[in-house]
């Protein structure tokens, strides 16, 4: 007699075995690291793998915070603790991890290391074959996946800095299945193209999935590029060969856009400040020539033959001035000296010597009388007043003794 | 690399260098002329290589048999 049961009776019964084995309830295992996906719920599913078989793996979010420091990515050499039971819809098994630490170096990380070593002895990370970004572009083209945020990111960083420079975005694949080939193809596009400068890197997205970067073929895009390289892979301490390779490296595209971008308004003032220096420098020639000029035709001023005569002709004039004063003044003396005589004359002229009673006598004839022998007895003769004359005649003579 | 025969950089290390002569007292007043001229034009130049026409994002998607499409945001 066959006992028939339903697909879920068997899940279910299957799941009790796997949840009353003792073994797998704690169980680490160890594995590498492949079909790594992140979930938008926080829960990231991957497979661990060996030489022979692989094994499907889940962590919930939750766990996540407690047994996972690390950002999980393929490739990775992991040891995984937690517990295996079956996931009834899908009739299968899993291990539900709640710890996952790294087990040394995978496969694929001693790979990149050996690449990383092998690039650098090729001389693919020298500093000195880094080529200067330069300051002034006019074309900057982005190799990267055109998320909406990354576009609206990079539009606002040039209009901001600079609306004149012109980006060209090329649309890239940067994860999964031929992402190293697209970003590689994109830097060679634009080094055909003809730009100033290339940013490649992440246009946003959520995983840590770096892996193109780290490709041979991207490596030898930005190795034979003449162009100038930004790179901005991430926010990650671990850089990518992309990163090595680069001529320069910034955690995102959109960053690099920020450094490839001159601010049009910083060139703007240099240009007005080369133009103020330019003129300031000119005037203050001229200024000085002016003022050069000034000396020259004081000094021509002075030496004048003109200037000579005119200033002889003041000199003249003073002369002319002091000998007139100097006439002025002798005059004024003489005159003063005659006046002088002059009073000195006046009182001694007989007329003032009548003042105060004294008369003059003369005779008829106008002869002075200076002594009383001049004269006889009833002769007539004239006394002389300082305001008139009388007619005398003489009664007597009166002789005094000698 | 872009065609760039007029470099923003060489033109403004060129202007520090002309202001430079400009102002030593020793060069020339005619030479010192040319000189001022060719700051001007210089200045122009670096003006007129702003190209200031605002421009907007172009994206370049890849085509059928690896032909780029243009197409303008």
């Amino acid at each position: 007699m066959k006992h028939i049961f339903s697909v879920s009776q068997l899940n279910s019964y299957i799941h009790r075995i796997f949840e009353s084995d003792y073994a797998l309830r704690k169980i680490y295992i160890k594995g590498e690291i492949s079909n790594c996906k992140y979930h938008s719920s926080g829960h990231i599913y991957f497979t661990l793998k060996d030489e022979k078989s692989i094994l499907s793996c889940l962590i919930f979010s939750r766990d996540r915070m407690k047994g996972l420091d690390f950002p999980l990515e393929n490739g990775q050499m992991v040891i995984v603790g937690g517990n295996i039971t079956v996931f009834e819809r899908d009739g299968k098994y899993q291990l539900y991890a709640r710890e996952i630490t790294l087990a040394g170096a995978g496969l694929v990380y001693q790979k990149l290391e050996k690449l990383k070593q092998e690039l650098n002895e090729l001389g693919y990370f020298d500093f000195d074959r880094k080529k200067p970004i330069p300051s002034y572009p006019t074309k900057i083209g982005v190799v990267t996946a055109l998320t909406g945020a990354a576009i609206e990111d990079m539009k606002s960083v040039a209009a901001r800095r600079n609306p004149y420079v012109q980006l060209f975005l090329y649309n890239a694949k940067v994860q999964g299945e031929g992402a190293a080939k697209s970003i590689a193809a994109g830097i060679q596009y634009f080094e055909r193209f003809g730009v100033d400068v290339i940013i490649i890197g992440r246009g946003g997205g959520s995983a840590e999935d770096l892996w193109a970067f780290n490709e041979r073929c991207v490596a030898d895009a930005i190795f034979d590029a003449k162009t100038p390289i930004i790179s901005g892979t991430g926010h990650q301490v671990d850089m990518t060969i992309a990163d090595y390779c680069a001529d320069l490296r910034v955690e995102t595209p959109t960053a690099a856009c920020e450094r490839a971008i001159p601010d049009v308004y910083e060139i703007l003032q240099l240009l007005d400040r080369y133009k103020d220096s330019l003129d300031y420098a000119m005037r203050y020639r001229f200024d000085n020539l002016h003022y050069q000029m000034d000396v020259f035709r004081r000094l021509l001023d002075a030496n004048h033959p003109g200037t000579q005569v005119a200033q002889q002709k003041q000199t003249l004039i003073h002369l002319q001035d002091r000998i007139h004063h100097l006439m002025q003044e002798k005059i004024k003396s003489t005159k003063n000296s005659l006046d002088f005589y002059a009073q000195k004359l006046t009182s001694l002229s007989p007329s003032m010597r009548l003042r105060g009673g004294y008369v003059f006598a003369q005779k008829q004839d106008d002869t002075p009388i200076s002594s009383v022998s001049q004269i006889e007895k009833g002769e007539e003769f004239s006394l002389i007043f300082k305001d008139g004359s009388a007619l005398v005649r003489t009664v007597d003579l009166i002789k005094e003794k000698e | 690399m872009a065609k760039t025969n007029f470099s923003m950089e060489e033109a403004f290390l060129e202007l520090e260098g002309i202001i430079k002569s400009l102002e030593d007292p020793d060069v020339k007043l005619a030479d010192s002329m040319s000189l001022y001229k060719k700051g001007v034009k210089l200045l122009e130049k670096c003006h007129s290589t702003l190209d200031k026409t605002e421009k907007e994002i172009i994206i370049l998607q890849e085509g059928y048999n690896g032909n780029i499409l243009k197409e303008t945001d």
